[in-house]
């Protein structure tokens, strides 16, 4: 068993963006999605618009359809304009994120229940009946044109007998049931172009969704992130070797 | 060869299945679609078939299922440019300079913070809706995307000036006395670089377009210099 | 000076051109300290004939400075911002700078309803990268900022 504690802190965490997402059991009225990005706006100074497109390509239904392509608004995008703070207000959910420097967990869940609380104002009680916490990592790898060994980096690794020869690309997509926290975990993994010259990337994307059993009351909501954030961490350093770990510890590149 | 699994299983214990967006699956690189597909079986306890589908429901039964597995786009993700019946000028400027800050924040981990700061505000500055020159186009972020790139490759230590060509490429020039390199960034990871050298009182140019994985070598003696730091 | 020149003919090669160069094409140090202008300040756009510079001896008859006429008429023609710069070229110097395949420069008149001093840069040396950095480093080197010219 690893002494390594899931708490572990890093000087150069691979985090590429952290999220916090709550899901309405019922729509919330556009007036009061536009009402709640204004609450906002204090702290958020960007406002866009989020879109959907849809094309109906099976025979129309409705007579709407039946016009073609639906371009609907689906959701109200703040963000600080340093972009790394985003609230994403839509009619069935709240998004907060934040993007790399990731300033740790204390100073975004604080964030969080600061919006939260702004949000609730406006909303009054709603059902919830989803609440998620999703960390996607980025590892880069660097590399002196060999290639790299990724399962000396990684745990989560397709099974590729070696006949096969090198890979040049994988992915891995794994859901894991937890009973006794009533969550599931989505893993994704894969290998990506890097944004860095002479380097391998790989992306580990932790998403873990509660939608059983879900907390209600703001103390219980808290509570249940701050444990599935824990939950989230187990699994994260679950999946890295001491050598990974050594990456994130080094000097910037 | 084998047909694939015409089962879906789910967990009995599952009242909902995960809320999904649209299936678009996430969008991770650059310029790379993130594919996904199942490895691996499915852990739990307590199946039950979904349904036994018809035989050519198989392939689409499964095509859900991964689909339902695949990430989903994360708010950085999420494409959030203007109606396009309201782009206004300061819209695009948002987004061009919107869209750079989120690829700096893709590769934050491994810059000065310092650095970035400064760099938000050259940007800021070049799309400054004051100083925009009508009919230009805002910073392409194919060409910001070379630029962070070729960034890390040279790691200068002097900070370079920013401009912006008429195409929305970023360019960067750094200056020693009346010497002079620029660097226009392209997109496809390509620049094209031109160095004035101050001579005896005249000047001697020289200049290239190349992929940025032999820019290193190329300006090395600008380096040795000292034109660009140590 | 002769304003009887017909569209299409050459300036005369003492005199001078002025290039309005905006803020995002001039060249400056990572604090914004303008020091130049860059080659990309030269480059044409789509469909573009030429360089689009205002003939500066034509603002000479009944202007006491030239330049700052210069200057207005492109504030009365086009939408210049703050920010702006002007670069001043001498038209010899501009039709001395040739590319590898010997190909220069030429500076026309080509009035507009507009503007009775625009003139053109063209050529096909304009296409090289080399040729637009001697015009910016070695030619339009002398530079007026738009702020500091009375309305």
């Amino acid at each position: 068993m690893s002494s390594t504690s899931i708490f572990q802190q890093y000087k150069h965490p691979p985090i590429v963006e952290a999220v916090i997402g709550v899901v309405f059991d019922s729509n919330v009225e556009t007036e009061t999605v536009d009402k709640i990005q204004k609450k906002l706006k204090k702290y958020y100074s960007n406002i866009q618009t989020i879109r959907q497109l849809k094309v109906p390509i099976s025979p129309p239904l409705t007579a709407e359809q039946s016009r073609g392509v639906i371009d609907e608004e689906i959701g109200r995008r703040r963000s600080t304009s340093d972009q790394t703070e985003i609230v994403i207000v839509q009619k069935n959910s709240i998004t907060i994120s934040q993007l790399a420097p990731y300033t740790g967990w204390d100073t975004f869940f604080k964030r969080f229940k600061r919006d939260w609380s702004i949000i609730k104002r406006s909303l009054g009680f709603r059902p919830i009946k989803q609440i998620g916490v999703r960390y996607i990592n980025r590892i880069d790898i660097p590399f002196e044109g060999v290639g790299v060994r990724i399962a000396d980096y990684l745990k989560a690794l397709p099974n590729i007998p070696d006949q096969f020869g090198t890979l040049s690309g994988y992915s891995v997509s794994a859901e894991v049931q937890m009973p006794d926290s009533h969550c599931i975990l989505r893993l994704n993994s894969g290998a990506v172009p890097s944004p860095l010259p002479n380097c391998v990337s790989v992306v580990l994307d932790l998403d873990l969704i509660r939608n059983q059993e879900v907390p209600q009351s703001d103390e219980e909501i808290f509570a249940t992130l701050e444990s599935m954030r824990a939950r989230k961490n187990a699994f994260f350093e679950a999946t890295l070797t001491e050598k990974t770990r050594e990456l994130f510890n080094n000097e910037s590149t | 060869m084998n047909q694939p699994s015409a089962t879906a299983l789910i967990p009995s214990n599952t009242r909902h299945p995960p809320e999904s967006s649209p299936s678009i699956l996430g969008r991770y690189g650059d310029s790379s679609t993130f594919q996904s597909f199942s490895a691996g079986a499915l852990k739990g306890t307590n199946y039950e078939p979904l349904h036994i589908p018809r035989a050519n429901d198989a392939f689409g039964v499964l095509a859900q299922k991964i689909t339902a597995l695949a990430a989903q786009p994360s708010p950085s993700q999420l494409d959030f440019e203007a109606d396009a019946h309201s782009h206004t000028l300061e819209e695009q400027l948002f987004e061009a300079t919107a869209g750079a800050k989120i690829l700096v924040s893709r590769v934050a981990m491994h810059l000065d913070t310092a650095l970035r700061r400064k760099l938000f505000d050259q940007l800021d500055s070049l799309h400054d809706i004051e100083n925009w020159e009508n009919g230009d186009i805002p910073l392409q972020q194919e060409s910001f995307s070379t630029f962070l790139k070729t960034l890390f490759l040279l790691r200068p230590t002097i900070r370079p000036g920013l401009g912006l060509s008429i195409r929305g490429h970023l360019v960067a020039t750094w200056r020693k006395g009346e010497n002079r390199l620029t660097i226009e960034f392209l997109p496809k990871e390509k620049v094209l670089w031109v160095a004035t050298i101050s001579s005896n009182g005249d000047f001697e140019h020289t200049a290239s377009e190349m992929p940025i994985a032999k820019l290193r070598e190329r300006l090395k003696p600008f380096a040795e210099e000292g034109w660009i730091g140590k | 000076m002769d304003r009887k020149m017909k569209k299409g003919q050459l300036l005369p090669d003492d005199h001078h051109v002025m290039r309005h160069v905006p803020w995002a094409r001039q060249s400056r140090d990572a604090d914004g300290n303008v020091d130049g202008i860059l080659s990309q300040a030269f480059e044409l756009r789509q469909d573009e004939p030429g360089l689009s510079v205002n003939w500066v001896e034509y603002h000479k008859d009944g202007a006491p400075d030239p330049e700052a006429a210069c200057i207005k008429t492109f504030r009365r023609t086009l939408d210049i911002k703050r920010s702006a710069v002007f670069g001043i070229g001498n038209v010899r110097e501009i039709s001395k700078i040739t590319d590898a395949g010997n190909h220069s420069i030429r500076t026309e008149y080509s009035p507009t309803d507009e503007n009775s001093s625009h003139s053109s840069m063209k050529g096909k040396a304009l296409e090289d990268l080399i040729s637009r950095e001697k015009l910016a480093t070695s030619v339009f080197v002398r530079l007026i900022k738009n702020a500091d010219v009375q309305p």
